[in-house]
């Protein structure tokens, strides 16, 4: 038996004349945390909402689990999990009743289901909170809440569409663990997100899309690997004359170096020694030198090289 | 799969405050305010007053003169007579300060000026008198004393005349304003219809996203929540019903039960169009409570619920909009329970309310039956 759980061929989706998705293939294996990293209006969410059968596309082939996926498959349906990128619970309902009523979307057994809440419960860590109606819950809460209501009929493929948004650091590490014991607990997991740290964190495999299409996917190595930059210097300094500039700028493995904003910025592209050999430089010509830092590259810097703009603007 | 969804629709929609405001304070209170404003005028109507009455009695008898005393004696009396000669009667009875003139010749003569309840009654009793004439001078005859019994039961008799309106068959206005106040609330149920939709539909709001992506196939979704919508439309129907009934004591006598049946049936008709409104609005939930609650208020205005002189202009002017609209059916059909002694309009009324909700429903169920969507 394949252990692909989805497959996705040459999926297209127009809204009139914007293309949201181009020819977007995907493959997800069993046991992966598979994340579908990209800025808003990437074509994320459609992607899922394709995925699930909610959205109609004009092209292209969706199968989960060897099947096809239809908006009547309910035999696939009933192995999928699904939280949305919007909160999606009954503000009239305490936080047991949104878990039972969501869990009874896919559970009948009426025992089977109390138990299964119960789960759910504790691994969102909302013990205490069981009588409270959503309203009455903090952001983080209500996040943990929604993605209690897509996990506790304990699901083989679990969808999770930015679930982080608009949530503090703390219940934000909650919900990553969290996600990761999903994952170990056997699940495949699906997880789209702005956020490139969180992508980095927790996902096992990472497809970068842009305008509708995947401009990369692999392991974060191997997508890093895929871009000329190794290493990233920067120091911080008062001053820096244009020869000393030239002569870091002529040094082996040293593509770019651009000074801006008192920060001198050194691009390097494998070798070794990068970092000593520029403060060197910088010693010889007396240059009086603050802070300084060296980073790997990260996916920001595989979607810079690849599009030519941030993934994400400043401030977001 | 199904009775979940319909249990938590149900929880969910009785607890929320838009509903409760609407459906069950909102006739409440209203309910309070009739009932302070009108108060006075139905005791007022329905207080019994003696009729003044003059007898002139161009020939003496005695019997005649013992049940004029029975009737116009006591705590309740029926009429309030006095004796006069005839010339005498004849001006009180134009200055309108009798309602009517009683010969007592070899027979027993009425003269009246008009024709309303008191000059009805008057008539009705000069005529039971007559019908009665012989048993009670064999009564009197035997045992004197009998005659006050007499008269005490027919004057009981004549009065229910007065009071039937109140038990069956009455066009009574005060217990209107209740009547058209349950039309109003059931037509206003069409809020509650519009969930049907935007709990349903996938990009109407993220719980229907959610739900779409679940097992549980739509239609059972949607079946569910349209019963649960007509289960809390009735359940807030018979509350009102029932708060008007008991605690603010409307008279609605014999025909509560048939109150409580067009109430219901009106609420789901309400329910009903507001499901078909949000089907065929595109938008908000916010647009589509706009138009439904234009349309349920619009319905009401021209079926005279709001301005009484509404209702013949639309039905003089534009008869068939007065069939069409299911506020105007609703008060149709609460109104022929009020005047009619039969049920046949009533019936008719309340076949013409099923078949609009089986058509509302019908056009719910057709602009809602794709399962995926062009955009969310």
């Amino acid at each position: 038996m394949s252990d692909t759980v989805i497959k996705i061929d040459s999926l297209v989706k127009r809204y009139g004349e914007l293309i949201a998705l181009d020819h977007l293939a995907l493959e997800i294996k069993q046991g992966e945390v598979f994340g579908l990293l990209g800025p808003n209006g990437s074509g994320k969410t459609t992607t899922i909402n394709c995925l699930l059968s909610l959205l109609s596309y004009d092209k292209g082939k969706i199968q989960i689990f060897g099947r096809d996926m239809s908006p009547t498959a309910y035999d696939i349906k009933r192995d999928i999990g699904v939280i949305m990128q919007n909160v999606a619970v009954y503000d009239e309902l305490t936080v047991q009743e949104n878990i039972d009523y969501f869990c009874g979307l896919y559970i009948a057994d009426k025992e089977q289901r109390k138990q299964y809440v119960e789960d759910a419960i504790k691994f969102v860590g909302l013990e205490d909170f069981r009588k409270f109606r959503p309203k009455k819950l903090s952001g983080g809460l209500l996040r943990r809440l929604n993605i209690a209501c897509g996990i506790a009929h304990k699901p083989k493929l679990i969808i999770l569409d930015e679930p982080t948004v608009a949530v503090d650091p703390q219940s934000r590490n909650k919900i990553l663990e969290g996600i990761e014991e999903l994952n170990r607990n056997g699940a495949t997991i699906i997880y789209t997100s702005h956020y490139m740290e969180e992508v980095e964190q927790i996902c096992t495999r990472i497809a970068i899309m842009d305008k509708g299409k995947k401009i990369a996917e692999g392991t974060k190595e191997e997508l890093t690997a895929m871009i000329k930059n190794t290493e990233t210097i920067k120091v911080t300094l008062h001053e820096l004359p244009d020869e000393v500039l030239s002569e870091i700028r002529s040094l082996p493995h040293i593509y770019s170096a651009e000074v801006e904003d008192s920060t001198l910025t050194v691009s390097c592209s494998g070798g070794k020694h990068n970092l000593i050999r520029v403060l060197e430089i910088l010693q010889n010509h007396d240059v009086h030198i603050g802070r300084v830092t060296t980073e790997q590259p990260t996916l920001n810097d595989v979607f810079l090289e690849i599009t030519g703009k941030a993934l994400r603007d400043k401030g977001e | 799969m199904f009775f979940n969804e319909f249990k938590y629709f149900i929880i969910s929609t009785l607890r929320a405050k838009q509903l409760i405001l609407w459906l069950i304070l909102f006739p409440m209170v209203m309910g309070i305010l009739f009932k302070l404003a009108f108060n006075g005028l139905t005791e007022k109507q329905f207080s019994f007053k003696a009729i003044p009455t003059a007898v002139v009695e161009v020939k003496e008898n005695s019997i005649f003169r013992e049940v004029i005393k029975g009737v116009s004696e006591g705590d309740d009396p029926l009429l309030k007579v006095r004796y006069t000669d005839k010339e005498e009667a004849e001006n009180l009875l134009i200055k309108g300060d009798i309602e009517g003139i009683i010969f007592v010749d070899d027979t027993i003569s009425l003269t009246v000026a008009g024709s309303d309840m008191e000059e009805t009654i008057l008539k009705a009793f000069t005529d039971r008198y007559l019908t009665q004439e012989k048993l009670i001078t064999d009564t009197a005859k035997k045992d004197p004393t009998k005659i006050p019994a007499m008269t005490k039961a027919m004057s009981d008799e004549i009065k229910v005349l007065d009071e039937e309106p109140i038990e069956a068959s009455s066009n009574d206005r005060y217990i209107t304003y209740f009547y058209n106040l349950l039309a109003m609330v059931a037509a206003c149920s069409s809020v509650t219809g519009l969930s049907v939709v935007t709990e349903t539909e996938a990009d109407q709001s993220p719980l229907g996203a959610r739900k779409c992506c679940s097992p549980t196939p739509k239609l059972i979704s949607t079946l569910a929540v349209l019963l649960g919508s007509w289960a809390v439309s009735a359940v807030c129907m018979v509350i009102s019903v029932s708060f008007l009934a008991f605690v603010l004591k409307i008279g609605f006598g014999s025909r509560l039960p048939l109150v409580y049946a067009g109430g219901i049936l009106g609420s789901i008709t309400g329910t009903s169009m507001g499901y078909m409104i949000a089907s065929l609005v595109k938008g908000s939930y916010e647009k589509k409570n706009a138009v439904a609650m234009t349309v349920s208020l619009g319905g009401n205005f021209l079926s005279g619920l709001m301005v009484a002189e509404i209702k013949p202009v639309i039905m003089e002017k534009l008869p068939l909009l007065n069939e069409l609209n299911p506020s105007a059916v609703i008060c149709d059909s609460f109104y022929y329970l009020n005047i009619d002694s039969g049920y046949e309009r009533f019936i008719g009324k309340m076949l013409t309310l099923a078949a609009m909700t089986a058509i509302f429903t019908a056009i719910g169920f057709i602009f809602t039956r794709r399962k995926k969507y062009a955009s969310i």
